[in-house]
C-alpha cells in the first residue's frame, strides 16, 4: 500500500466491480474508479441535503405544528372581558346614593362600517342618525385652522355663541386645552336648525368651525379604527331591539343590552361628595397599570372622575372577568374556545357613608333658603353699597364630635352629576365653572378657603388661656374701638373699631368676649408686648371714640402675638392644613406668621397683620370643613378626628369592614379651659347677651329668638347649643374700618352636655354670622333632632322619613343677582 | 452503436410500479372535485383526464418495450407520479385561484397541454433520438446557445416579480433559463470528459504546486457566469442552481475539494457583497431570516406558508379542504406548501423521496455506464433536478432564501415541466446505454 499514489489511498469500488474487472482481464481505468468515490460524495451530499428538508419539514408540519396554530389561531380567538359592576353606595341608613343600571347602548366599530364614501355607508348612518335621534353639533377641527390664527377664531366662535367680556377668553383657553387631547373639540353638542343654519354660514369663514351629526363627530375623534366607539348609552329598548334585528343590513353597529350606567339617584344634592364616573382619557387609558405593567382599563370603560368615585376607584371597580371566545371571518362570535371557561367578574365593593341623605338634604336645602333670605333681606333694606356682592354660595359641614364621621357636606350651588355621565355639553361645563353662576363645580366645603371671622375667637381664646397670657379674671375694656399710633406720631395712627362701635362692651372678661364677640379684647389678646424693629417704644394703644373722634386711657399690648397664636392654631388645632378627608380638592387655607408672609408677599409682619389675626381675618383663611373639625375638638373637651365619608366598606362576599376612627391630635390645652370656652359659646346661644341669642323684630318692636325651629317658644325640652358667630369681613375697607362685603359663619354643637353635632355653616358674602348663617345651622339643627327624635317630624324633613326632593337644587333657580361685581373681593 | 439490434421486451417492472400514479391520479382528481362541489356522487367526466393519463401512461410503456428499449425501469413511474401530482396540485388551485382572479381559468388546461408535449418529447428522446455523441461534439455550441439565450433574457426578458426570468416569443413565453441548464450540462459534462485528466493533475512552479490553470480558465468563466445571472438576472434560484451543478462536475471530474472550497467560499462571499448592494436580494435574506418583520407585505408570503405548513400537520387537512389562495403565487413558488397543508408532511415528505429516488436512479444510472461522456450527463442532469428540488423546497421552508426556481414536474409552468420531461428521457435514453461491464469506451 505503500507504493501506492496517494490518491488512491481512499479508493472506492464495488467489490463485484473488482473481480468482474480481475476475471475478465481488463485492466480498469484508475480514474473510473475515482469517479465512483467522488459520486458517492455527491450523492451522499445530495441525500445530506434531503434529509435536512425532511428533518425540518417534520419539525414544522409535526413538532413546532402547535405553535404556528396558536398563532394562526391567535387572529381568530379573542379575549373579550366582562365588566365588573361597580360597587354601589349608600348613605348611612341604606338609602342608594349610586348605582348601576343595565342600559342599552348603541356602539359603531369603524373597521366593520362599509367602506367611507360608498352609499352603504351613508344608509348605515342615516338610519342611526335617524333613529337615534342624533343631534347636529357644533365642532371646532383644530388641524383645518392654522395655528396662528386658532386664537383670533375661537374668539369669533365664542362671541358668536353669545359669550362676552372674560367668558370670550375663558372659552378661548377651555378650547385650546381641549384641542390638545382630542382632534374635534365639541362645542355645541345639540344645535336647533336655525343655530346650525347659522353656524354653517360662519363656517365658511372660520377655518376649523364645523356643523356635524353628532354621529360623524364621535367616528372623528374615535383613537383607532379597530375600537369600538359608543355612539348613545341609554337607548329606548324599543329602538335598540330594532336596530338589533336589523343587524345584517347595518354592518359596523353593536347593540348591546347589558351595559352598566352609573345612576345618581340621590340627585345633585349629593354630587360635590359622590363625584362622577366618564368615561376614560386616552392620558388615564395609558396611565393607570397594574404593578405588571399591564393596563387597568380598556378605552371604552368608565372610571370615577371625581369626589368619592375617583377617590375610592380601587375599592368600587372591582375585577373584570372574561373569556376566550372563537369569531368567524366576519367578527360573528361562534361560541367559547373549547377547553376554556369563562371567568366570572367579581363586583366591586359596596361603600356604606358616613353621611345622612335625609340631613344632607335638609342641610341643602337650609342653606339655599339661607342664601335666598341673604340676598332679600339686603335687598330690602335698601342701601345696598358700591362694590357689595350678594350671597350665591355657601357650604354647611355637619360632623359626629365622637369620631369625625361626616354626617353632611353640602356645597351649594350644586351641580348635576348625573350630566357627566351621560355626557355633558361645553355649555353646561363653562356654566359649571363660570364665577357668575357661584362655580357649582366647587365643593366649597372643602375647597373654599375663606377668613372665618369671629369664630375663630374661641381657638384664640383657649390659645391665650393655655400660654397664661389671660386668665378667665383678665379684664380688658372696650370703648368702641382702639387707636395704634404710629411711631412718629403719637397723635395720630390707625384705628380699630370692635363691631359694636358705639360705646363699646365696656369691660370684657374671656367669656363674655366670646359671647358678644367684642373684638378690642382679642386685639389686646393678640398684639404682644413687644418692641417693633425701630420703634422707641413697646406697641400701644389708646382707648378710641369713633363719634367723638376721642382718645382714652393709653395701654400697652401684653397678648400673644404672631408666633404663639401660630403655634396654638397649627400644633394644637388643625389649621393651615388639609383634614385628609376622602376628597379631592382640599384646601390648605391659611394660618399665617411671619415667615409665611415673607415667602409668599414678601412683606414684613406687623402688628396690624396680628389684629387682624386676632379676629380671625385679613390673611387667615379656613375651610368650612377645617372650622368644623377644630369645633369638633371643643364639642368633645379635646380631640380631633380625621373627618371620614366612608363608615362601613362590604365586600363582594358581603363581608363588612368598618371604618376606622383617626385621631388626628389631642389637645394639651386645660379641660377646666375648654370648659370655660364651652360656657362661653353656649352663652353665645343661650344668654340674652349672646351674639347669637335673639334679634330685635323691627315690625312687631319684639325681640325674637334666633332659634325658632330647634329651641321654638313654648317647647320645654331645651336643646343646649354652644356656638360662635362669625363675620367676616372682605372686599374694600373704608376709612373707618368697614367692609362692603362680609361672609356669614356660624359654628357650634349640640347638645351641649354631650354633644351628637357639630354644624358649620358658611354663606358667602352673606352679611353677618348672626342673622344669616345662624338661620341655616338652626334649621340643619332641627333637622338632626328630627331625624333623632328629640323633636318631632314634619317642621323640616318629611313625616315619612324620606329625603325631600329639593326644590332649591336645580341651579337655574339659584338667586342670581344683581351685576355688581367686586373684582377686588377676598 | 446506431445498429444495435433492438428486440421486443415486456417491462412489466415499470408497468407494475405505474399503478401507484395511476390510482393516485383517478383518486386524486376525484377527491379535488368532489371536495370543491362537495358531493360524493361523481360522473366520467370528472377522471376522463385521469383515465387518458392512465392511458399515456401505459401506452409509454409498452411502446418502450416494442422499440425494444431496456432502460431502466424506476425512472418512468417515478416521473410519471411526480407530474401527475403537479397536475393534480394545479387543477385543485384552479378554482380557488380563478375566484380571486379570472386569469387563472384554464390554469390545469394548458398544464395538461404541456404535460402532454413534455411526454412527447421525453418518448422523443427515448426512443427516436439516437446520436448522444452529437450533443458532446457540439459541446460550444451548446454552451453559446446556453449563454446567449441567458443574455437575451437579460436584455429582452420581462421583469416578473422583480426577476428577469421570460422571455417572450410572439404570444408565448418561456423560461430560457430553464433549458439553458441542460445546455450548460451538456457542455460541461463534454468539456470534463475531455479535459478531465488534465484537470485532476497539477504542476510545479518553482515550491508551489498549482492547478491546471488554463484548463480552469472555462470554470472561472462559468463561476462569473453564476455571479452575472445573480446580479443582472437578480435571480439568487437560478445562479445557486447553476453553481451546485457546476460544482458538483467539478468536483465529480477532478475529486479536487480544493476547487469545490474555493468555488464554494468566493462564491458565498460574492453573494454577500450582492446582498449588500441589491435591494431585493436584502429583502428575500431579511424574509428568511424574519419574514415576522413584515407578515403584511413582503413576509406575507413566507408567512402564511408557515401557517399552511404547520396547518398541515402530519396528515393534511385533506385534498382540496385547505386554504391555498392565502399564499401568494402558491401556483409555482409555494406549491410546496400546498402539498403540506393538505397531503401534510406524508405528502411533502413522499415528493421528496420520489426526487430523491430519480435522482439516486441518475446516479446509479451515470455509475454503472460505460461512456465517460454520458456519465458525466447523466451527473449533471440528476443533480439539476436534485439541487433543484433543494433550493426551492429549502426556501419554502425557510432554511435558504426564497428563490424563484420550480419545484420539478409539479410546479406549474411550460418552460420547466418541458425541460424536466426532457432531462428525465435523457436519463432514461442513457440508462438504455450500455453499461460499463459492456466495454470500454464506444
Amino acid at each position: 500500500m505503500a507504493q501506492t499514489p496517494r490518491r488512491h489511498r481512499l479508493r472506492f469500488d464495488p467489490p463485484t466491480g473488482k473481480k468482474k474487472a480481475k476475471r475478465r482481464g481488463l485492466p480498469m481505468a484508475a480514474d473510473q474508479l475515482f469517479l465512483n468515490r467522488r459520486m458517492m460524495v455527491a450523492r451522499s451530499a445530495l441525500a445530506g441535503g434531503f434529509m435536512v428538508l425532511a428533518g425540518r419539514l417534520g419539525y414544522m408540519q409535526v413538532v413546532d405544528r402547535d405553535h404556528y396554530r396558536n398563532e394562526a389561531r391567535s387572529n381568530s380567538q379573542h379575549y373579550v372581558t366582562t365588566r365588573a359592576p361597580r360597587g354601589m353606595i349608600y348613605d348611612r341608613s341604606g338609602r342608594v346614593l349610586s348605582e348601576n343600571r343595565t342600559a342599552w347602548e348603541v356602539r359603531v366599530v369603524p373597521d366593520l362600517l362599509p367602506a367611507k364614501g360608498t352609499l352603504a355607508r351613508r344608509r348605515v348612518m342615516d338610519t342611526l342618525i335617524a333613529e337615534l335621534e342624533l343631534p347636529e353639533a357644533l365642532v371646532i377641527d383644530h388641524r383645518k385652522c392654522p395655528e396662528q390664527s386658532q386664537p383670533g377664531v375661537y374668539a369669533q366662535v365664542a362671541m358668536l355663541r353669545g359669550r362676552v367680556g372674560d367668558e370670550v377668553q375663558r372659552s378661548v383657553e377651555a378650547i385650546t386645552k381641549l384641542a390638545k387631547s382630542n382632534y374635534l373639540v365639541l362645542l355645541e353638542e345639540r344645535l336647533t336648525i336655525e343655530q346650525a343654519a347659522q353656524f354653517r354660514e360662519a363656517g365658511r369663514t372660520l377655518p376649523g368651525l364645523q356643523v356635524m351629526n353628532i354621529l360623524d363627530y364621535e367616528l372623528g375623534n374615535a383613537p383607532g379604527s379597530a375600537t369600538r366607539v359608543a355612539i348613545k348609552t341609554k337607548v329606548p329598548r324599543d329602538t335598540a331591539l330594532r336596530l338589533a334585528s336589523n343587524a345584517l343590513y347595518l354592518p359596523g353597529v353593536e347593540v348591546d343590552g347589558e351595559v352598566l350606567v352609573r345612576d345618581y339617584p340621590a340627585g345633585p344634592v349629593m354630587a360635590h361628595v359622590l363625584g362622577y364616573v366618564g368615561r376614560i382619557s386616552p392620558e388615564e387609558y395609558a396611565e393607570r397599570v397594574n404593578p405588571v405593567g399591564t393596563k387597568l382599563y380598556e378605552i371604552e370603560d368608565y372610571l370615577g372622575k371625581a369626589g368619592l368615585e375617583s377617590k375610592l376607584e380601587d375599592l368600587l371597580r372591582g375585577e373584570k372577568g372574561g373569556r376566550w371566545v372563537v369569531r368567524d371571518v366576519n367578527g360573528v362570535e361562534i361560541g367559547l374556545v373549547p377547553g376554556t371557561q369563562a371567568i366570572p367578574p367579581k363586583p366591586g365593593q359596596d361603600l356604606k357613608l358616613t353621611i345622612d341623605l335625609e340631613l344632607q338634604a335638609a342641610a341643602s336645602r337650609a342653606l339655599a333658603q339661607g342664601i335666598r333670605y341673604s340676598v332679600e333681606d339686603r335687598k330690602e333694606i335698601g342701601n345696598v353699597q358700591e362694590g357689595e356682592t350678594f350671597a350665591k354660595s355657601g357650604a354647611v359641614v355637619a360632623l359626629n364630635p365622637k369620631n369625625g364621621q361626616v354626617l353632611a357636606l353640602v356645597s351649594y350651588p350644586h351641580y348635576d352629576n348625573q350630566l357627566f355621565v351621560d355626557g355633558i355639553s361645553q355649555a353646561k361645563w363653562l356654566e359649571y365653572t363660570d364665577p357668575e353662576q357661584g362655580q357649582p363645580y366647587v365643593n366649597r366645603a372643602i375647597a373654599s378657603a375663606q377668613p372665618p371671622g369671629s369664630t375663630l375667637k374661641v381657638f384664640h381664646a383657649l390659645t391665650g388661656l393655655h400660654e397664661k397670657k389671660i386668665t378667665p379674671e383678665t379684664i380688658f375694656t372696650c370703648t368702641g374701638a382702639i387707636r395704634v399710633p404710629w411711631d412718629w406720631n403719637e397723635a395720630q395712627g390707625d384705628i380699630w373699631p370692635c363691631w359694636k362701635k358705639e360705646g363699646g362692651h365696656t369691660n370684657m372678661n374671656v367669656t363674655s368676649a366670646i359671647k358678644e364677640s367684642c373684638d378690642i379684647y382679642f386685639y389686646n389678646l393678640g398684639v404682644p408686648r413687644d418692641k417693633p424693629a425701630g420703634a422707641s417704644e413697646y406697641l400701644r394703644y389708646y382707648d378710641y371714640n369713633i363719634e367723638a373722634k376721642s382718645n382714652g386711657q393709653m395701654n400697652y399690648f401684653d397678648g400673644l402675638g404672631i408666633k404663639l397664636i401660630h403655634k396654638g392654631l397649627t400644633e394644637q388645632f388643625w389649621f393651615g392644613s388639609a383634614t385628609n378627608l376622602d376628597l379631592d380638592g382640599e384646601a390648605d387655607g391659611v394660618a399665617p406668621n411671619e415667615a409665611w408672609l415673607r415667602r409668599s408677599n414678601g412683606e414684613d409682619w406687623s402688628a396690624g397683620a396680628t389684629i387682624n389675626t386676632a379676629i380671625g381675618q385679613g390673611y387667615f383663611q379656613a375651610t368650612p370643613l377645617q372650622l368644623a373639625v377644630n369645633t369638633v375638638a371643643i364639642a368633645n373637651r379635646g380631640t380631633l378626628y380625621r373627618p371620614t365619608l366612608v363608615r362601613e366598606v362590604i365586600g363582594s362576599d358581603d363581608t363588612v369592614a368598618q371604618a376606622s376612627t383617626q385621631v388626628l391630635r389631642r389637645l394639651t390645652i386645660d379641660p377646666a379651659h375648654i370648659e370655660l370656652v364651652r360656657e362661653a359659646m353656649r352663652g353665645v346661644v343661650h344668654d340674652d347677651d349672646g351674639s347669637a341669642n335673639h334679634w330685635f323684630n323691627k315690625t312687631t318692636g319684639l325681640n325674637e329668638t334666633r332659634w325658632p325651629l330647634t329651641n321654638p317658644p313654648g317647647e320645654e325640652d331645651t336643646i343646649l347649643i354652644a356656638g360662635k358667630t362669625g363675620t367676616a369681613e372682605v372686599g374694600n375697607r373704608d376709612e373707618d374700618g368697614s367692609y362692603a362685603n362680609q361672609h356669614a359663619w356660624f359654628t357650634c354643637f349640640a347638645p351641649y352636655d354631650d354633644p351628637e353635632i357639630v354644624v358649620t355653616a358658611l354663606v358667602e358674602y352673606g352679611g353677618e354670622g348672626s342673622t344669616y348663617a345662624v338661620p341655616v345651622v338652626d334649621q340643619v339643627l332641627r333637622a338632626y333632632f328630627e331625624m333623632t327624635g328629640r323633636r318631632e317630624r314634619g317642621l323640616v324633613l318629611r313625616e315619612d322619613g324620606q329625603p325631600e326632593a329639593d326644590p332649591a337644587v336645580k341651579p337655574e333657580l339659584m338667586p342670581v343677582p344683581g351685576s355688581t361685581v367686586n373684582p377686588n373681593q377676598d | 452503436m446506431a445498429s444495435r439490434v433492438r428486440r421486443a421486451t415486456f417491462r412489466s417492472t415499470e408497468l407494475q410500479l405505474l399503478v401507484a400514479p395511476s390510482l393516485l391520479m383517478i383518486v386524486g382528481l376525484l377527491t379535488i372535485f368532489l371536495a370543491g362541489r362537495g358531493e360524493v356522487g361523481w360522473a366520467w367526466s370528472d377522471i376522463w383526464v385521469s383515465l387518458v393519463y392512465v392511458g399515456a401512461m401505459i401506452g409509454i410503456s409498452l411502446s418502450f418495450g416494442l422499440v425494444g428499449f431496456r432502460g431502466d425501469q424506476v425512472i418512468l413511474p417515478v416521473t410519471l407520479t411526480l407530474a401527475g401530482f403537479g397536475l393534480l396540485m394545479i387543477q385543485r388551485l384552479q378554482a380557488d385561484l380563478t375566484a380571486l382572479d379570472e386569469g387563472y381559468a384554464g390554469l390545469a388546461e394548458r398544464q395538461l397541454l404541456y404535460l402532454s408535449i413534455g411526454l412527447g418529447l421525453m418518448w422523443f428522446t427515448v426512443v427516436v433520438f439516437r446520436h448522444l455523441h452529437l450533443l458532446q461534439r457540439f459541446k460550444y455550441s451548446a454552451l453559446m446557445l446556453s449563454l446567449g439565450m441567458m443574455v437575451a433574457t437579460v436584455l429582452f426578458g420581462r421583469e416578473v416579480y422583480g426577476a428577469k426570468l421570460y422571455i417572450a416569443i410572439g404570444p408565448l413565453q418561456a423560461q430560457p433559463s430553464e433549458i439553458a441548464k441542460v445546455g450548460l450540462v451538456l457542455f460541461l459534462a463534454a468539456y470534463l470528459e475531455d479535459k478531465r485528466e488534465l484537470m485532476g493533475a497539477s504542476y510545479r512552479l518553482g515550491p508551489l504546486t498549482l492547478p491546471p490553470l488554463p484548463y480552469l480558465f472555462p470554470m472561472v468563466l462559468m463561476w462569473a457566469a453564476c455571479l452575472m445571472i445573480l446580479v443582472l438576472q437578480n435571480d439568487l434560484g437560478t445562479a445557486l442552481l447553476f453553481f451546485g451543478i457546476f460544482v458538483t462536475m467539478l468536483y465529480v471530474a477532478s475529486g479536487r475539494i480544493v476547487y469545490v472550497s474555493v468555488a464554494l467560499v468566493s462564491f458565498m462571499g460574492a453573494c454577500w457583497l450582492a446582498y449588500r448592494a441589491f435591494g431585493r436580494i436584502g429583502i428575500r435574506v431579511q424574509n428568511w431570516l424574519d419574514p415576522w418583520q413584515d407578515p403584511l407585505d413582503t413576509g406575507l408570503q413566507q408567512v402564511q406558508s408557515d401557517y399552511a405548513m404547520a396547518a398541515g400537520g402530519f396528515f393534511g387537512t385533506g385534498l382540496g379542504l385547505g386554504q391555498p389562495w392565502r399564499i401568494p403565487i402558491v401556483e409555482t413558488d409555494y406549491v410546496f406548501s400546498l402539498i403540506g397543508e393538505e397531503l401534510g408532511a406524508i405528502g411533502t415528505l413522499s415528493v421528496l423521496a420520489l426526487v430523491f429516488t430519480l435522482v439516486v436512479r441518475g446516479y446509479v444510472i451515470a455509475l454503472t455506464r460505460a461512456d465517460g461522456y454520458a456519465r458525466f450527463v447523466a451527473v449533471g442532469l440528476s443533480t439539476i433536478l436534485g439541487f433543484q428540488t433543494l433550493i426551492i423546497v429549502g426556501g419554502v421552508v425557510r432554511l435558504l432564501p426564497l428563490t424563484g426556481i420550480t419545484l420539478p414536474f409539479i410546479s406549474y409552468g411550460g418552460s420547466s415541466l418541458l425541460t424536466n420531461f426532457i432531462i428525465v428521457g435523457l436519463l432514461l435514453h442513457i440508462s438504455g446505454l450500455p453499461a460499463r461491464e459492456e466495454g470500454g469506451a464506444t
